[in-house]
């Protein structure tokens, strides 16, 4: 190996990384956001909901049991469970209010939660508290992809380095074709998880006109315009349909 | 003065970033666009114009994620990891051995493959490779112990109990593209593993998994001598025994054209041929077939007015007779440009029957032609552009080709290789002879690039369904 040439190229692309590093993060502001809006409302199914698929438990029945697909859970009201809501574009304002850190669990052949709406660099654990052996597997466009089997009651950490950047993370299990999970790393904290009735509220939103993005794992992604005005309460229902 | 220092560091580093070869320089970018776009894609999103002849499918580098690394899983790889899978290529696929370009060439891909993604520019994502630490004695005990571990760590669920690759999960894997993908058969041994064949590398696939498949990692859960114990376990199951020379990345050959003074028959068996080396050529698959030729075995000759090409194969089967649409031929092929020059990679075409710039010239073989000369004396060969037949007496058929899909014939009167196969005992023996005169291509050159392929009729082997070599280099008197 031709050392010089070598050592060259290592300072080379070290100078790219400090002049290309670090675009187009989020920034807190000093005292969060003084005369900001808030929005709220609910992400709906138009139609009548499916029923919950039955999944094909081929491996492991005896302790798995039977499966349901979690991929469109809609409640009562006709609300979308698990959708992610975000206002984009916004560079800086509000402090980040979301978990320091996370605990994801496979229990019962269950990815638990089924989507995780985590900041940038959040670190955290997965857990298997099954009685039989996983593995954790996370599929995205450049952020984290491990693949990491687990033992019967064992736990692993994943260093808040890992979620580096904002994005959607598919997390499988190959031993267990059925198993689906989602991590989704929020660009600004002004970003919600719907709840079971399909509500979602984000606050101290910088006055200002936005698309408001939608992400469902089953139902896309789509975009609506909203407009926020300083000082008052917004509210936008959405209706996806399959 | 501090001030002229930096400024100073800065002229340096613009210079040496500046000069040819180094990270993403025109050089690298048109050795990419050559040799590597069409399977990877000019974006390196994996989609390139070959994209749907090849499986499993060529690496999409803007994920920023690879199989084969030093590093723990969910780690990018070092630069070594994507230097070692380009210059040795990777088995078992249709990556082939880059060993022949330079060391610049090399690193400069290096530089330009890792600009597709942005994981390389967070130093944070990184990570130490894992430690390699010493094998352990290859005793029953540590096998008996792998095995043990082989179920309780479920590898059996994937790869079967017997190692086969039909556990009860294997019909439902597919890889982070969704692209089905199957277990290996610990069987076939380790030539044929993707992340290498020796020792040391099943235990690093253990350790560190083959990020977006469905092979996990096993850091947490095997200590080093247990990982041993399971590598033993895994190479006790192989069916071909191998010796340790055998597991190391070969290097491409070189062929050489032994001058001789007799005069050769046109039998394949002619006893002139012992006297002549024999250069064994591995084949890499462009599909994941059943089967493929695996090795072809190639000698060559020049007398004062005839070059000749001996093939030797293993082929368990005669595929001469094609009766029905879904029986397929047994063939042999070999490339050469004689344009260019072996050496010169910016120069020299796509190996997959060159480029829109470089013509290739192609000599192949196929079985049912002898059939039908060995017969009649005499074959008739459809015109691959206008379907029309017109009769030979040589079962070799001399084509030229601007990229795949574009083969096109030369006129019979052009038709300057002679040639003549037998299939005996499991292995086919090919002849191939041109007469080194004005017509001949071969007689202006010193040396120039070549490349093999092969088909297996009986494995479902047909059109681009072959195992091919990478570009070699033919040296010529």
């Amino acid at each position: 190996m031709k050392l010089p040439y070598r050592s060259m190229l290592l300072f080379c692309s070290a100078l790219l990384v400090i002049t290309q590093v670090q675009a187009a993060k989020y920034k807190e502001v000093e005292g969060g956001v003084s005369n900001g809006g808030s929005l709220s409302g609910s992400i709906m199914f138009d139609g009548t909901p499916p029923p919950a698929k039955e999944l094909n438990v081929d491996t492991d029945a005896e302790h798995c049991g039977k499966q349901y697909s979690e991929n469109l859970i809609v409640g009562k009201s006709g609300g979308i469970k698990n959708a992610v809501v975000s206002v984009s574009g916004i560079a800086s304002g509000k402090a980040w209010q979301f978990p320091a850190n996370f605990t994801f669990d496979q229990h019962g052949c269950v990815f638990k939660p089924h989507v995780m709406l985590l900041k940038p660099k959040t670190g955290g654990e997965v857990l298997n508290s099954d009685p039989i052996g996983h593995n954790v597997h996370t599929i995205s466009k450049g952020i984290f992809n491990v693949n990491k089997k687990m033992k019967a009651n064992t736990e692993m950490q994943v260093k808040k380095t890992k979620l580096r950047k904002p994005g959607v993370i598919r997390v499988k299990c190959d031993l267990h074709s059925w198993m689906s999970a989602w991590w989704y790393i929020a660009e600004s904290p002004y970003t919600a998880l719907t709840d079971e009735n399909g509500n979602f509220s984000i606050g101290d939103i910088p006055p200002g006109t936005y698309q408001l993005k939608i992400w469902h794992e089953k139902l896309g992604e789509s975009e609506q315009t909203i407009t926020i005005e300083a000082g008052s309460e917004a509210k936008k229902n959405v209706s996806l349909k399959l | 003065m501090r001030q002229v220092a930096i400024s100073a560091t800065a002229l340096i580093t613009s210079l040496l970033c500046a000069s040819p070869g180094i990270a993403g320089s025109d050089d690298a970018k048109q050795l990419y666009s050559k040799h590597c776009a069409a399977c990877h894609g000019e974006n390196g999103d994996g989609i390139g114009t070959a994209e749907k002849f090849l499986y499993p499918k060529a690496r999409d580098f803007t994920r920023g994620v690879y199989k084969f690394r030093t590093t723990p899983s969910g780690s990018p790889p070092t630069d070594d990891d994507i230097y070692r899978s380009i210059k040795y290529g990777v088995a078992g696929t249709s990556m082939p051995a880059w060993d022949r370009m330079t060391e610049k060439q090399l690193l400069g891909l290096v530089q330009y493959v890792k600009t597709f993604s942005d994981i390389f520019e967070d130093e944070e994502a990184m990570e130490k490779p894992v430690t390699l630490t010493k094998e352990s004695k290859n005793t029953a005990q540590s096998v008996a112990s792998g095995k043990k571990l082989y179920v309780e760590l479920e590898c059996n669920k994937c790869h079967g109990d017997e190692g086969r690759g039909d556990g009860p999960s294997a019909a439902t894997l597919t890889d982070d593209w969704d692209n089905p993908i199957t277990p290996y058969d610990l069987t076939l041994g380790p030539l044929l593993m993707k992340g290498g064949a020796a020792s040391a590398d099943i235990y690093r696939t253990l350790v560190t998994g083959l990020d977006s498949t469905p092979m996990p990692s096993f850091a947490e859960e095997l200590n080093p001598a247990q990982t041993w114990d399971v590598v033993h376990y895994i190479q006790s199951m192989s069916t071909v025994s191998l010796d340790a020379a055998s597991l190391a990345p070969q290097k491409t050959p070189t062929l050489k054209a032994v001058k001789v003074n007799d005069q050769f028959s046109l039998n394949p068996n002619d006893n002139a041929w012992q006297n002549i080396e024999a250069t064994k050529i591995r084949l890499r698959p462009l599909w994941a077939m059943d089967d493929w030729v695996k090795e072809v075995s190639v000698q060559v000759a020049q007398s004062s007015g005839e070059l000749l090409v001996r093939m030797q194969w293993q082929d368990k089967t005669q595929d001469a007779n094609i009766g029905n649409t879904t029986d397929f031929r047994d063939g042999v092929a070999i490339q050469h440009v004689a344009a260019a020059s072996p050496d010169d990679y910016l120069g020299l075409p796509f190996i997959g029957m060159g480029d829109d710039k470089e013509e290739v010239t192609i000599w192949q073989w196929k079985s049912d032609w002898q059939t039908a000369i060995d017969k009649d004396g005499f074959v008739m060969i459809k015109s691959k552009k206008t379907d029309e037949k017109s009769k030979r007496s040589s079962p070799v058929d001399v084509v030229k080709a601007k990229g795949f899909g574009t083969l096109g014939d030369i006129p019979v009167s052009q038709q300057n290789v002679k040639g003549k196969a037998v299939w005996k005992d499991g292995v086919w023996t090919v002849v191939m002879i041109q007469k080194l005169n004005s017509q001949s291509e071969l007689a202006k050159h010193k040396k120039l690039p070549v490349a093999v392929a092969a088909w297996d009729g009986s494995a479902n082997n047909r059109g681009g369904h072959k195992a091919v070599s990478n570009w070699m280099e033919l040296e010529l008197n």
